[in-house]
């Protein structure tokens, strides 16, 4: 075996060194193209055999879907421009609160109320007697009785009347933020309901539609409709058509509101 | 974590599940006074303004039911920290929501001499406000500007609870001669704020408002010619129809604002001959005679639209020899009689959904008119004055569940207004002869 010369040897660790450094660089810049980086891009199926399977939920009230937070596993921390740009500090949107018990006063300037360091000139509990009371004239016609049923519902129904049949299921998270909404949409309906005194008993009637922002009212459609549709039904359809629904509540951030409805006739 | 396809059966995670049955429960509101914010004897009788509007606003509206003062906590109630929700709720006030405040004239800033409230409207079963606290401004320190204010917050309150926006901000047009020559007045529709729209100084009567409130047609005297003429409702001048010719009375403007019903004797051939049933556009022009002239004899008169449809009319007409109520289409075609139970039926007022006529009725062997409603789907009447007097000319409110009429129970003829099941009549005016009101739309 010829034995190299000192001078050779050097050489050779020199070039050998050079070379794997230069391939060392290369593998840096090539290797991210070369091998596939798991990004976690959210819903996408391309995270790999064990990636995470999600579809996205259009219809999830009150909770907003934070930002996908895009991160790149090869990131070299260099602050060398002329190689490549660093990576951006990920921002995680926190969803906004607002806080129910905020006074929210329209009026930029509004002057301080002046705080009350003197009693009222009036006592602060009335009697009954002093305030107008509702008349009830004897030439009045008495709701539900005299020569017909007028067929008008208000809000006077007798003391005592069922209060239930109206149920509350589903998945819960519209109603319990805002139940309030819930009641008055139901008001609404009932309110437009018109109950002629003909209806028969029947199963209960269910109407599925949704509300927007505005509270208008769309994509109305009977549950289960029979095949002419009776006259129960379409008194349904028509009650929810011409609800007056308010605008959904002003902290609401999620998409239109899917209801399903029951109308119970029986009585 | 796969989430499985939807099918049609299947419950497709709707965020409310709920329902309604028949005899849903009232709902009941708590209303202590507002508190005036300082011990000064103008925002105390404004505060007293405010307070009392509000009350009969929510009082009147046939939707909600207030809870008895005589029940309520002591204590002024100005502030959210101010409210137990416990001493609300509990046996004797029973309220789900309750309203509540104070009322200003600020010294300073944007609002600077104005009735101003702090309003709330709270939920008390989640202790949550149902609206979001708002102060309003009146714009000047008059009754007017608290009236002002107390109307829109009723308004706001019923429309928050699902019940629209109720009655407390429309108007009621209406006859007046207190000031000598009867002319169209209008008032808020609790009877504040009467003022004179017409000053023919002759005879102005039958208004009827344009369906976005903006006009009022009326027939106008002016010497011996009679006319349909139109007056926008804030004032300016008023526009008769072109060439009048005879007697033009009672004019229903159709829902679309687009045209108007009218009676009119212009074509008749001898001085027997009463007056018809025409249809113009709303300037007057390419008017049409309803029904062809030899089948017509008598008197027809008062048409109205089917606000619903406005495809149809109900008029009155005696050509059966008694005063009738009919219905036709708008081409003249489908005559048909609507009230079929003899006596004389007068003033059909069709409701806003079109499932009603409201009518004054003067049974046979009775000597005088109250108000019914018919039913157009069922065909029943029913009635809603009873008593010794004469109640004509009801007019619907633009919510469907309030009818102004005119009756002389009080001796002169004045305007009241009642629910639609004739509970709560109210008197309207008290001066001089008042009669054949119209109830306005929502004002924008």
């Amino acid at each position: 075996m010829t034995k190299r010369s000192p001078i050779v040897s050097t050489w050779f660790s020199l070039v050998a060194s050079v070379v794997l450094h230069l391939v060392a660089v290369l593998l840096v810049f090539v290797a991210p193209s070369l091998f596939q980086a798991k990004t976690a891009t959210w819903g996408s199926r391309a995270g790999g055999h064990d990636g995470v399977n999600i579809k996205i939920v259009s219809n999830m009230a009150g909770i907003a879907l934070p930002t996908p937070v895009v991160t790149t596993d090869d990131a070299v921390v260099s602050e060398n421009k002329s190689v490549h740009k660093s990576e951006p500090e990920p921002k995680v949107k926190v969803p906004e609160k607002s806080d129910p018990a905020a006074i929210k006063l329209p009026s930029k300037t509004a002057p301080k109320v002046q705080k009350e360091t003197t009693k009222p000139a009036q006592p602060t509990k009335t009697a009954s007697a002093d305030l107008p009371q509702p008349q009830n004239p004897s030439n009045a016609v008495a709701y539900g009785q005299g020569g017909g049923n007028p067929a008008i519902r208000y809000g006077q129904t007798a003391p005592g009347t069922d209060p239930t049949g109206a149920e509350f299921a589903g998945d819960g998270t519209f109603g319990e933020k805002y139940g309030s909404y819930v009641e008055s949409m139901k008001r609404a309906i009932t309110d437009a309901w018109r109950l002629n005194g003909t209806q028969q008993r029947t199963p209960r009637i269910y109407v599925t539609f949704t509300i927007d922002a505005k509270g208008q009212v769309s994509n109305v459609a009977l549950q289960d409709p029979t095949t002419n549709a009776t006259a129960m039904e379409r008194a349904a359809m028509l009650a929810v058509r011409t609800a007056k629904l308010p605008p959904l509540p002003s902290d609401y951030r999620g998409p239109p509101v899917a209801v399903r409805f029951y109308f119970d006739y029986a009585k | 974590m796969l989430l499985a396809p939807m099918g049609a059966a299947v419950l497709r995670g709707q965020q409310i599940d709920t329902g309604t049955t028949v005899g849903m429960k009232a709902v009941k509101i708590a209303v202590p006074e507002f508190r005036p914010s300082a011990a000064d004897a103008k925002i105390n009788h404004l505060a007293e303004v405010f307070n009392q509007t509000l009350w009969n606003d929510l009082d009147f509206s046939g939707n909600v039911v207030l809870a008895s003062r005589s029940y309520y906590p002591l204590g002024n109630f100005v502030n959210p920290a101010d409210i137990r929700p416990e001493d609300w709720t509990r046996t004797g006030v029973e309220a789900a929501y309750i309203t509540y405040g104070s009322v200003a004239i600020p010294t300073s800033g944007q609002m600077r001499g104005a009735f101003t409230a702090d309003l709330h409207f709270t939920e008390l079963k989640s202790n949550r406000p149902a609206l979001q606290p708002v102060r309003w401004g009146g714009g000047l320190d008059t009754d007017d500007a608290a009236r002002f204010v107390a109307h829109n917050w009723a308004s706001a309150i019923l429309e928050n609870l699902g019940f629209g926006k109720g009655v407390a901000t429309t108007k009621i047009a209406y006859v007046s001669d207190r000031a000598g020559a009867k002319e169209v007045y209008i008032m808020d529709y609790d009877g504040y704020g009467p003022f004179p729209l017409t000053s023919l100084r002759d005879l102005s009567l039958t208004p009827a408002w344009s369906p976005d409130s903006e006009h009022i047609a009326y027939m106008g005297y002016r010497g011996s010619v009679t006319n349909i003429e139109i007056i926008p409702r804030r004032g300016g001048p008023s526009v008769p129809f072109p060439s009048p010719v005879g007697l033009n009375t009672t004019p229903a403007w159709s829902p679309d604002g687009k045209r108007i019903a009218f009676a009119s004797n212009r074509d008749r051939h001898s001085s027997g001959d009463g007056p018809e049933i025409y249809v113009a556009n709303s300037n007057g022009t390419n008017m049409i005679r309803l029904l062809p002239r030899p089948t017509s004899r008598g008197i027809d008169t008062s048409p109205v639209w089917n606000p619903a449809t406005g495809r149809e009319l109900a008029f009155v007409s005696d050509r059966s020899g008694t005063q009738q109520i009919y219905r036709i289409n708008d081409d003249g075609t489908n005559l048909r009689r609507i009230i079929d139970d003899g006596g004389d039926a007068e003033n059909p007022s069709w409701s806003p959904d079109g499932n009603f006529l409201a009518f004054a009725w003067k049974r046979s062997g009775n000597s005088r008119f109250d108000i019914y409603l018919h039913d157009l789907v069922t065909g029943r009447n029913s009635q809603l004055t009873r008593d010794t007097s004469d109640n004509e000319k009801p007019t619907w409110s633009p919510d469907g569940k309030h009818i102004a009429f005119e009756s002389n129970r009080t001796g002169a003829l004045q305007i009241f207004s009642m629910l639609a099941d004739g509970n709560k009549p109210q008197q309207l005016t008290r001066s001089g002869i008042n009669k054949a009101p119209a109830w306005s739309g929502y004002i924008k």
